[in-house]
C-alpha cells in the first residue's frame, strides 16, 4: 500500500485534514467555485487557492499543539477576498474574465504577509494582515466611533490598545493594469524581491513593486504580420538564485533561458531547450501535444521542470539539447487524442511540482489522478483525491489505469471509464515538508505525509 | 464545454478511409475556431494557433488522399476507356491485333488541359477533377486582393513550403470573409471551405506537357493488365 520513495521516505499519503469545501456545497458545481490556481507561500504556513469567481482563499496551518495531537498542522480557513471582478473593454467590446490565473506570494518582509493576483488583464498586490489589538478610551469619539458631545467631556483620557478577537484584514495595494493586450499567464516575483514579472502570450513585461504606472517589456515575440505567428509563450519564472535569468517556454514545446543582463530586450535567448521531433510520431495533434503547459525551476535552480499534454519532462540547464528525463504522465491517452480534441480535453494545462528537495515531481491527470514520480528510485505513484475513495486519516490508495483490453487487476480502472471532467490541474508542494495542495475541481485537498505527519 | 465523458469514441477507432478522419478534423476544427469568437474572455489567441495545426495538418492529409483517390479514379477510368474500345473488336480475328493498335492510339485520350499542382504528391493531381465551385470561389477570394499582391501569392504557393503556417491562416481569413455568416454545422459549406483549401494551389503552366507525357505512357502501361482490371472492378 505503502509507496516507498527516496531516502526511505514512505508516502503513504493520508488524507489527513481535510478536506476543505467551500462554504456553500451545492448539488451541482457552480463554475464560479473551480479553483484555479493554488500556492504555498514561502514558508508553507499560508495556502492561497484563486478560483473562476476572482476570489483568494487563504488557509493557515494551526501551530501544532500537544494537546490535540490529530489537529497537528491542519489548514484553516484564514482569510477570504474577492480579488477580481468582471470587466468590459469597451474598446474592444471584449469581457474580462474575473478569473484568478495564478497567485504569487512575496517573501515575507515584516508582520504582513503579501500577495500578486492576476487574472487576464490586470495584476493586484494584496497585503494580508493581522489585527489583534484596538484602541479604546478615546476623547472626542465614543466606543461606536460617533462624536461626543463637548459638554460630556470632563477630563483627558489616554487610549489604551485592548486585545479583541483576531481579525485578518486584506487591502489593495498596487494595482498593476493596462500591461497586457493579451491574456497574462503567469507571474513570478524575481529573487531581487524588488521585481517580478508578468506574461501573456506574445510578451513579458517586468515590473517594480511598488511602480504601477510603467513596466518594462523585456521579451516580444509579436510577428508584424499577425499572420505570422507561429508559437506563443506560455509560462514563465525567474530563477529562484539569479535576479538576471528567467526561463519561458512555448507552445512549440521549447524553453529559453534568458539573461537581462545582456540586453534590454530579451528577444535573444541565451540557451535554447528543445527536444526534435520524432518523425514516426508524427499525428494530426502533434502540436498540440508538445505545447509546454507549464515550467518549474527546482529549488536548486539547477533544472527544469515542464509539462506537456502527455509527459513530463525534466531538464539540466547545463544541456539544452534534449530533457534529462521524461516521465510518461498518462501515454494512454496516445490513442484518443481524437476524442481528446473533440471535447476540448486537449487544450487542459496541467501544472507541475517540485518537493522540496527536488526529488520528486507530481503532476495532476485525469478522473482526478495525480501523479508522482520519484527522479532517483524512478518509481512512481497514481493517487486520487475524492472523497469516495478517502476517508479522514485513510492511508491513499495507489491506483492503477489499465489499457482498454489490457490484463486487469481488481481495483483497476479501465481508460474507457476515465471521468475526464474530473480533472486535477493545479497542484502544489510545501516548500519544505511532504504536504501536498490538490485542487479538484472545486475542492481542495491537502494531504500529509505519513511518515512526516507521526514525526511531529 | 468539456464536460462530457468521451463520447467520440468513435473517431480514433481505425478507419477504413483516412480522409474521412481527416475531414471530421476540419470541420471540427473550423467549429472551434467560429465558437471562439463568442466565448467569453475575448479569442484566446493560444488555443486557436493550435487548432490552426491541427487544421492545416487535417487539410494535408485529405488533400493528399483525395488526390490519391482521383488518381486512382482517373486510371480506372483510362484503362475502362481502352477496355470499352477492345471489346468492340473481336478478339479471335488474326488481324485484330494490328487493329488493336491502330484503335489504341485513336483512342488515346484527348491531350486534356491539366493545371497541375505543386505539392509533395508525387503523381501529377488534375485540379480540373475537383469540382468548379472550388475553382470560382478560390479565384474570388484571389481577386479581393490587390493585383501586385495576388501574383506574389501565386508564387508563394507554388514554391513554398505547404508547411507554412501562414498560408492556413491566409487561407481561414478568406474563407472567414467569404463564410463569415455561414453555420458551420452544414456539411455542403464545410465541403465548399474544404474545396477552398483543396485548390489552394494554382499551377505551373508548364508542367503541362510533361504531365500529358507521364499519363499517356501510364495508360498504355495499365493496358498490359487490362484483363486483370476488369476482373479486379
Amino acid at each position: 500500500m505503502c509507496c516507498q520513495l527516496a531516502n526511505g521516505l514512505c508516502v503513504c499519503f493520508s488524507l489527513s485534514s481535510y478536506f476543505f469545501l467551500y462554504p456553500h456545497v451545492p448539488l451541482w458545481v457552480s463554475a464560479a467555485d473551480i479553483i484555479s490556481t493554488v500556492e504555498f507561500n514561502h514558508t508553507g504556513e499560508l495556502l492561497a487557492t484563486g478560483d473562476k469567481g476572482g476570489r483568494v482563499v487563504i488557509f493557515q496551518r494551526e501551530p501544532e499543539s500537544k494537546t490535540e495531537p490529530f489537529s497537528q498542522g491542519e489548514y484553516n480557513v484564514y482569510s477570504t477576498f474577492q480579488s477580481h471582478e468582471p470587466e468590459f473593454d469597451y474598446l474592444k467590446s471584449l469581457e474580462i474574465e474575473e478569473k484568478i490565473n495564478k497567485i504569487r506570494w512575496l517573501p515575507q518582509q515584516n508582520a504582513a504577509h503579501f500577495l500578486l493576483s492576476t487574472n487576464d488583464k490586470t495584476i493586484k498586490l494584496w497585503k494580508v494582515s493581522e489585527r489583534d489589538k484596538r484602541p479604546e478610551g478615546y476623547n472626542l469619539k465614543d466606543e461606536e466611533g460617533r462624536i461626543k458631545d463637548i459638554s460630556t467631556v470632563t477630563s483627558l483620557q489616554v487610549p489604551v490598545l485592548k486585545p479583541m478577537d483576531l481579525m485578518v484584514e486584506v487591502s489593495p495595494r498596487r494595482v498593476f493594469a493596462n500591461a497586457h493586450t493579451y491574456h497574462v499567464n503567469s507571474i513570478s516575483v524575481n529573487s531581487d524581491y524588488e521585481t517580478y514579472m508578468s506574461a501573456d502570450d506574445l510578451r513579458i513585461n517586468l515590473w517594480h513593486l511598488d511602480i504601477t504606472d510603467r513596466s518594462f517589456n523585456i521579451v516580444d515575440i509579436k510577428p508584424a504580420n499577425m499572420e505570422d505567428l507561429t508559437e506563443v509563450i506560455t509560462a514563465a519564472e525567474f530563477h529562484p538564485h539569479h535576479c538576471n535569468l528567467f526561463v519561458y517556454s512555448s507552445s512549440k514545446g521549447t524553453l529559453r533561458l534568458c539573461d537581462m543582463r545582456e540586453a534590454a530586450l530579451c528577444d535573444k535567448h541565451s540557451k535554447l531547450f528543445e527536444e526534435p521531433e520524432d518523425p514516426s510520431a508524427r499525428s494530426f495533434f502533434s502540436e498540440i501535444i508538445s505545447s509546454v503547459s507549464d515550467v518549474k525551476f527546482s529549488h536548486s535552480g539547477r533544472y527544469l521542470l515542464t509539462r506537456d499534454y502527455l509527459t513530463a519532462k525534466v531538464w539540466d540547464l547545463n544541456m539544452e539539447s534534449k530533457p534529462l528525463e521524461t516521465y510518461q504522465v498518462h501515454d494512454y491517452l496516445r490513442s484518443k487524442l481524437c476524442s481528446l480534441y473533440e471535447n476540448d480535453c486537449i487544450f487542459d494545462k496541467f501544472e507541475c511540482a517540485w518537493n522540496g528537495t527536488d526529488s520528486v515531481i507530481m503532476t495532476g491527470a485525469y478522473n482526478n489522478f495525480f501523479r508522482m514520480f520519484d527522479r532517483n528510485t524512478k518509481r512512481d505513484v497514481t493517487l486520487e483525491a475524492s472523497r469516495e475513495s478517502s476517508k479522514p486519516r485513510a492511508v491513499l490508495k495507489p491506483r492503477r489505469v489499465c489499457a482498454a483490453g489490457g490484463k486487469r487487476r481488481k481495483d483497476d480502472i479501465s481508460v474507457d471509464s476515465l471521468d475526464f471532467t474530473k480533472k486535477i490541474l493545479h497542484t502544489a508542494w510545501h516548500p519544505n515538508e511532504n504536504i501536498i495542495a490538490i485542487a479538484a475541481t472545486n475542492n481542495l485537498y491537502i494531504f500529509q505525509d505519513k511518515l512526516n505527519s507521526e514525526m511531529h | 464545454m468539456n464536460c462530457f465523458p468521451l463520447t467520440f469514441f468513435f473517431l480514433d477507432k481505425p478507419i477504413d478511409r483516412p480522409e474521412t478522419l481527416s475531414f471530421t478534423l476540419i470541420s471540427i476544427s473550423l467549429m472551434k475556431i467560429h465558437n471562439s469568437r463568442t466565448q467569453r474572455g475575448g479569442i484566446k489567441l493560444h488555443k486557436n494557433l493550435l487548432v490552426s495545426y491541427v487544421l492545416r495538418n487535417a487539410r494535408q492529409v485529405y488533400i493528399k488522399e483525395k488526390y490519391a483517390e482521383i488518381y486512382r479514379m482517373q486510371q480506372y477510368e483510362e484503362v475502362m476507356t481502352v477496355c470499352n474500345e477492345i471489346q468492340e473488336l473481336n478478339p479471335l480475328e488474326l488481324d485484330a491485333e494490328d487493329t488493336e493498335d491502330e484503335d489504341l492510339t485513336r483512342t488515346e485520350p484527348e491531350p486534356v488541359y491539366y493545371r497541375s499542382c505543386c505539392m509533395e504528391a508525387p503523381l501529377p493531381s488534375p485540379c480540373d477533377q475537383l469540382p468548379d465551385c472550388c475553382c470560382d470561389a478560390f479565384q474570388c477570394a484571389q481577386s479581393a486582393q490587390s493585383p501586385a499582391k495576388k501574383r506574389k501569392m501565386d508564387f508563394g504557393y507554388c514554391a513554398s513550403d505547404l508547411d507554412d503556417f501562414t498560408t492556413s491562416r491566409k487561407r481561414l481569413k478568406r474563407e472567414d470573409c467569404l463564410y463569415s455568416c455561414q453555420d458551420f454545422t452544414d456539411t455542403s459549406n464545410i465541403s465548399n471551405l474544404i474545396s477552398i483549401f483543396g485548390s489552394g494551389f494554382s499551377g505551373l503552366l508548364s508542367r503541362q506537357a510533361d504531365l500529358e507525357q507521364i499519363c499517356s505512357k501510364q495508360a498504355l502501361a495499365g493496358l498490359g493488365a487490362w484483363t486483370r482490371a476488369i476482373v479486379a472492378f
